[in-house]
C-alpha cells in the first residue's frame, strides 16, 4: 500500500494560518484589478529608467530559482542514489510545481500584453535567451505536473490512468526533448541526434523504471535537463548587459553562477519548507535526511563560492570587493554563502533543526538579494533615479507568496505528498497516526 | 544598407528635427507622459532645468537634440548639440534580446518593430547599449516606441529610383523626416560605405575641428547612425563602455550549449540511473535471499 508512506493532514479549508493567507491573497487579488484596469505606468514605479522591477526580479527571477527543489531533489533520489531521501521528494515536487505556476501568474501581471504569452510558440527568434527560458518553463513546467500526477491517481485508486501515464511518458519525453532542441537550435541535424539519442534511452527506460518510485525516471531526467537550461539561462540574459551591470557580477560565467546557486537554493529551499510544513502539521521533522541535505548543501555552496571568487579575481576584479559596491558583494557571499558553510559543515550544527533552517534561510535570502543584485542595485541605468517598488508592485508580490502558500498547505491535505515518517520509523497504518498537535496552514 | 552620419559640428540645436519627427511619427507632447526624469515618477516635462537641456527619448519622443557645454565649466561655454534616436545597430541587442522576434533589422538598415508580436516583456529596453527603446508606461495596451529611421519613407520600391533621386523633391521625401528637415546640413543621409568615407575625408581635411573617431563605426558592431564631434564623445554623454563587440556574439556561447547539453546531459543521466539500478538489483537480490515472501509481495502491486 502506498499510502501508508504518506500522512495527509485532514482537508480542512480554514485553519489558524488561513484568514492571514486569504487577506493578503486578497489584496494582492485586488491589485491585479487594478494594474489591469489602469494600466503599468499608473500602478507601478515602473519607468523608462527601471523597466525591470520587483516583478521580474522577484517574481520571477527569484521565483523560478526558489522552485529549484523540484528537479535537484529529484535527481538526488532517482539519479544519485539518494534513496534515503525519498520521503522529501514528493514535498520538493509539489513545491516546484506550483512554484512554476505563480511564476507563470507573476510575469501575466508584470507583461505589457499578456494576452501575447503564448507568441513564443508561434515566433521563434534565433538568439533569444528569453525565448529559451519561454519554452523550458512551458515544457518544464508540465515535466513537474507529470511528476505530482502519481499522487493524484494513488489519492483516488486510478491505477489504470497511472499505467497509462508510464506508458505514454517516454513518448512525451522524447518529443519534447528533440522540439526543444529543434526551436533551440534552428538545425534539423541536432533534433535528429537528439531524437536518436532521447528515443534509444527511452526503450530501455521503461523497463528499467522502478515502480517503487512512482516516478518514471525519463520523467526526471527530462526535468533535471530543462532546469539545467533555464536556470542557466536565466543569467544569459544579463549577458547582453556587460556595460551596465557592475563588473563585480557581470561575468560571461553568469548562467553557470546562476544554476549553481539555483542548485544550492534548491536545497536550502526543501530544508525550510520540510522543516516548517513538519512542524506545522505535527510531524517529526525529517531530521536525518534533512542533515543530509545540508551536508550536500555544504559542498555546492562551496564549489559556487570558489567559482565566485575565482572568477572576480581573474577578471581583475578582486581590488573592487572594497569599492563602494563591494559592500553589496560582500554581505551577498558573506551571509547568503560563507556563513552557512561554515554552519552547516559541522555536525552538530547540521543536526540541530534550528541552526540548520536558519543557515538554509540565509542561503535563501541569500540568493534573492544576489538576483536582485544582478537585476536591479548592481544595473547603471541612465539617469541617476531610485526605484522602489509601489504599494500595488509590493502587494501583488506578497499575495503571490501567500498564494503559493496557501496552496501549498490546501495539496498536502487533498493528495498524499508529505511523509508519514521519517525513514527509520516503521510505516504504521494511516488510521495510526498520532493526532496533530498544531494544525496551521502557514 | 543606409545610414545617416550625424556631424556634431554643424548642428545649430535648432531642433527642427525633433518638431519633423514629431509631425512625421504624429507624437504628443511629452507633458502629463511619466518620463523618466531621475530621482522620481515625474508628470511634468518641460521647465525643469535638467530636462529642457537634456530631455530623454519616450515614447512621445523618437528624437531630442541635448545640450551640452563641453567647456571646462570656468571660462565661456562651448554648446555641442547632440542629437539623440535609436541608433539602429548592424547586430541589435534588443533583436537578439526579444523572445517573440517583435525586433528586426531590415538588410536595407532600419531595425523595426513590430507590435503585433510584442508581449511587452521591455528585455529590449534593458538590452540596449544606447537606452533607447521606451515603454508607453501611460497606455493600458502599451507598446515599446523608438526611432524607425523612417523606414516607411525610405524603404521605397521605386524601380526608376536612379532616375527619379534627381528630382529634389522626391529625394526628400526618401529621406528620414528629420534629415529632410535639417537646415544646417547636419545629418546626411546615404549608404554606410559611403557616409564613412565622407566622414573620415571631413576627419582628414579638417585638422584640429574633429576629434579622430567615428562613433558608431565599431561601437556595439557598428551603427546605422555615424557621429562625428568637435570633442570628446565621453564629454557629450555617448555610452563609453560600450564595446566593438556585437551584442548577440554575447548570449551565443551560452545558447549554443543548451542543444549538446539535452543530448549528452540526457545520456549521462541516464548511464548514472542504470549504474544505480544495478546497484539496487544487487540490493534487492540479496534481500530476496533473505526474505521471497516480502519481495513477491512489493512487486505484486
Amino acid at each position: 500500500m502506498a499510502d501508508s508512506h504518506f500522512f495527509q493532514p485532514p482537508l480542512k479549508l480554514l485553519t489558524p494560518g488561513t484568514p492571514a493567507l486569504l487577506i493578503l491573497m486578497g489584496a494582492g487579488l485586488l491589485a491585479t484589478v487594478y494594474r489591469f484596469a489602469l494600466g503599468l505606468g499608473s500602478t507601478t514605479n515602473l519607468s523608462d529608467q527601471f523597466p525591470w522591477g520587483i516583478w521580474v526580479a522577484f517574481d520571477v527571477i527569484c521565483g523560478v530559482a526558489l522552485a529549484a527543489g523540484g528537479f535537484t531533489t529529484a535527481a538526488v533520489v532517482y539519479i544519485f542514489c539518494g534513496e534515503r531521501y525519498h520521503s522529501l521528494v514528493r514535498p520538493a515536487i509539489l513545491m516546484g510545481f506550483i512554484g512554476y505556476v505563480f511564476v507563470a501568474i507573476g510575469l501575466i501581471v508584470d507583461l505589457g500584453i499578456p494576452w501575447h504569452i503564448y507568441h513564443p510558440i508561434i515566433f521563434w527568434p534565433k538568439h533569444s535567451a528569453l525565448f529559451e527560458v519561454a519554452w523550458c518553463v512551458m515544457l518544464y513546467t508540465s515535466v513537474l505536473a507529470l511528476e505530482f500526477l502519481p499522487s493524484v491517481f494513488e489519492r483516488f485508486g486510478w491505477h489504470k490512468l497511472q499505467d497509462l501515464m508510464y506508458r505514454v511518458t517516454p513518448y512525451f519525453v522524447v518529443m519534447i526533448l528533440s522540439w526543444f532542441t529543434f526551436i533551440m537550435s534552428h538545425s534539423v541535424i541536432w533534433a535528429a541526434v537528439a531524437f536518436v539519442v532521447l528515443a534509444t534511452l527511452a526503450v530501455f527506460m521503461p523497463r528499467l523504471v522502478s515502480r517503487r518510485e512512482g516516478v518514471p525516471v525519463v520523467l526526471i531526467i527530462a526535468g533535471i535537463l530543462l532546469s539545467t537550461a533555464h536556470q542557466s539561462s536565466l543569467g544569459t540574459l544579463f549577458l547582453l548587459m556587460p556595460d551596465k551591470l557592475h563588473p563585480l557580477w557581470y561575468t560571461p560565467m553568469l548562467p553557470i553562477m546562476f544554476y549553481v546557486s539555483a542548485v544550492a537554493v534548491g536545497f536550502a529551499m526543501v530544508i525550510f519548507e520540510s522543516t516548517i510544513s513538519s512542524r506545522n502539521f505535527g510531524l517529526p521533522v525529517e531530521e536525518e535526511a534533512l542533515a543530509g541535505m545540508s551536508h550536500i548543501l555544504v559542498y555546492i555552496l562551496g564549489v559556487y563560492l570558489l567559482i565566485r571568487l575565482a572568477d572576480v579575481v581573474i577578471r581583475g576584479q578582486a581590488a573592487t570587493i572594497f569599492s563602494g559596491m563591494g559592500v553589496l558583494f560582500l554581505s551577498e557571499i558573506g551571509f547568503g554563502v560563507v556563513i552557512p558553510i561554515v554552519v552547516l559543515s559541522i555536525r552538530k550544527f547540521r543536526q540541530h533543526t534550528w541552526l540548520r533552517f536558519s543557515a538554509a534561510l540565509l542561503v535563501i535570502l541569500g540568493l534573492i538579494f544576489n538576483r536582485f543584485n544582478v537585476t536591479l542595485f548592481a544595473m547603471d541605468r541612465p539617469g541617476h533615479g531610485m526605484y522602489f517598488p509601489s504599494p500595488e508592485e509590493l502587494l501583488i508580490s506578497i499575495g503571490l507568496v501567500a498564494a503559493i502558500v496557501f496552496f501549498y498547505s490546501m495539496m498536502v491535505r487533498a493528495f498524499p505528498v508529505l511523509p508519514a515518517f521519517s525513514q527509520e520509523s516503521v510505516a504504521p497504518a494511516p488510521e495510526q497516526h498520532p493526532v496533530p498537535q498544531r494544525d496551521g496552514a502557514a | 544598407m543606409y545610414a545617416v552620419l550625424v556631424d556634431l559640428t554643424r548642428c545649430a540645436g535648432g531642433r527642427a528635427c525633433v518638431s519633423a519627427c514629431k509631425m512625421q511619427n504624429d507624437l504628443a507632447a511629452d507633458d502629463g507622459a511619466k518620463v523618466t526624469i531621475p530621482g522620481k515618477r515625474q508628470d511634468c516635462f518641460i521647465g525643469t532645468e535638467e530636462t529642457s537641456h537634456r530631455p530623454p527619448l519616450t515614447a512621445q519622443s523618437f528624437t531630442v537634440v541635448e545640450y551640452h557645454d563641453a567647456s571646462d565649466g570656468k571660462g565661456v561655454p562651448q554648446w555641442v548639440f547632440v542629437k539623440r534616436q535609436c541608433m539602429h545597430c548592424l547586430s541589435p541587442a534588443c533583436e537578439s534580446a526579444c523572445p517573440v522576434g517583435a525586433m528586426h533589422k531590415t538588410p536595407e538598415g532600419p531595425v523595426v518593430y513590430d507590435g503585433n508580436r510584442c508581449m511587452g516583456c521591455r528585455y529590449c529596453m534593458m538590452a540596449c547599449p544606447f537606452n533607447v527603446p521606451a515603454y508607453e508606461w501611460d497606455k493600458r495596451v502599451p507598446y515599446v516606441r523608438k526611432c524607425t529611421f523612417c523606414a516607411k519613407r525610405i524603404l521605397n520600391t521605386d524601380e526608376n529610383q536612379a532616375e527619379t533621386d534627381k528630382d529634389p523633391a522626391l529625394r526628400e521625401e526618401r529621406m528620414p523626416a528629420c534629415v529632410a528637415a535639417c537646415p544646417t546640413q547636419a545629418l546626411q543621409f546615404g549608404q554606410r560605405g559611403e557616409l564613412l568615407s565622407e566622414a573620415r575625408r571631413r576627419i582628414e581635411q579638417n585638422p584640429g575641428v574633429y576629434v579622430n573617431e567615428i562613433y558608431g563605426e565599431d561601437k556595439a558592431g557598428g551603427t546605422s547612425w555615424l557621429y562625428i564631434s568637435p570633442v570628446p564623445f565621453a564629454l557629450l554623454g555617448f555610452p563609453m563602455r560600450v564595446g566593438t563587440r556585437p551584442y548577440p556574439e554575447l548570449t551565443e556561447n551560452a545558447l549554443g550549449s543548451v542543444p549538446p547539453l539535452i543530448v549528452f546531459g540526457g545520456s549521462v543521466l541516464a548511464g548514472l540511473y542504470m549504474l544505480w539500478k544495478r546497484k539496487l538489483a544487487v540490493a534487492e537480490q540479496a534481500a530476496e535471499a533473505q526474505n521471497p515472501a516480502q519481495q513477491g509481495g512489493e512487486n505484486g502491486r
